[in-house]
């Protein structure tokens, strides 16, 4: 099991919700979760990543440009998203969240007390699978295990502790 | 710091999505953060604050007479809201809430234990998608995305 490395593939929408253009804090590869940076910035996304930046959707063009533009599927789009290793696996119906590697998802953990007791810092819910995951491959690029889901996004919550 | 005091504004819709028509409970100004009360009544709607009642959406137009018809922007659309205080701008991205301020919003507090059980309490409205620069009736674009609280409260 290999972590992914971040690659330019297709979504496939099966099903397109509130789609908007934002503009790209940094390159973004076609397929990636994308989300504001910490300290977010007007209409301005980045590749979402677990310690930093609240996620708002997948990236359905690559924008090698910064400050070039992007479309982004947001809240109600069904398609697919990759994982943050070849041998990532995720059962229908569960959440997922932002991961450890850039635009990549992983499943959701529920448990508060595990959260960052800050606002944008964190692993974000991203939506939930509408099928089993299927596994990636271990290539010179390493290719993620990609599942298919429903974009809802919401807030974590978290715990002093 | 201080209050803003909710005016009438132009919530400016870049995006409609679901939009139902609701009976105005209290007098409701455009632009207004609305839900039901903690007691709801059948597609009733008041001005939302963190204190009592379920946010669900942002009031299309102004509603003057108790009973008469309120249209809301609900789930999907992406408006404009008021911030609640005069010195608080909001990154682009932050969630926000219903706040003290009758039919404006605060950014989230995500916080778990400080939240009230029960039907009274803030609830989630969405997200900012601009950055809101802090000022005197300061309003920027959310997309809303309306869900529960969650707390640790019996």
């Amino acid at each position: 099991m290999a972590a992914t490395t971040p690659q330019a593939f297709d979504p496939d929408p099966k099903h397109l919700g509130l789609v908007m253009t934002f503009y790209a804090g940094s390159a973004i590869l076609r397929g990636q979760v994308v989300g504001y940076a910490d300290a977010g910035d007007t209409r301005t996304v980045i590749p979402a990543i677990s310690t930093a930046g609240i996620p708002i959707g997948v990236a359905l063009e690559s924008q090698a440009t910064t400050g070039g533009k992007v479309p982004v599927a947001m809240n109600g789009a069904v398609l697919t998203v990759m994982m943050v290793d070849d041998g990532s696996t995720l059962d229908a119906g569960h959440w997922v969240m932002t991961g450890a590697v850039a635009g990549c998802v992983i499943e959701w953990a529920p448990s508060v007390i595990g959260h960052v007791a800050v606002l944008s810092t964190g692993a974000f819910p991203v939506g939930y699978a509408l099928k089993d995951s299927v596994l990636g491959t271990a290539t010179a690029a390493n290719y993620g295990s990609t599942v298919e889901i429903v974009v809802n996004t919401c807030p974590i919550w978290c715990d002093v502790n | 710091m201080g209050n803003n005091t909710f005016v009438a504004i132009d919530p400016d819709p870049i995006h409609l999505d679901l939009v139902k028509t609701f009976i105005a409970k209290t007098a409701i100004l455009r632009g207004a953060v609305v839900s039901f009360h903690d007691t709801g009544v059948s597609r009733e709607v008041i001005p939302a604050t963190s204190s009592t009642g379920t946010a669900i959406g942002v009031a299309l137009n102004s509603q003057a007479t108790v009973g008469g018809e309120v249209t809301v922007a609900m789930q999907g659309s992406v408006v404009k809201v008021m911030v609640s205080t005069d010195n608080v701008g909001i990154d682009a991205g932050h969630w926000v809430t219903s706040s003290a301020i009758a039919s404006c919003v605060v950014e989230l507090d995500p916080v778990v234990s400080t939240h009230a059980a029960g039907e009274a309490g803030f609830r989630i409205l969405g997200y900012t998608i601009d950055d809101i620069t802090a000022g005197a009736l300061a309003t920027g674009y959310i997309v809303i995305n309306v869900m529960p609280r969650w707390s640790l409260s019996a």
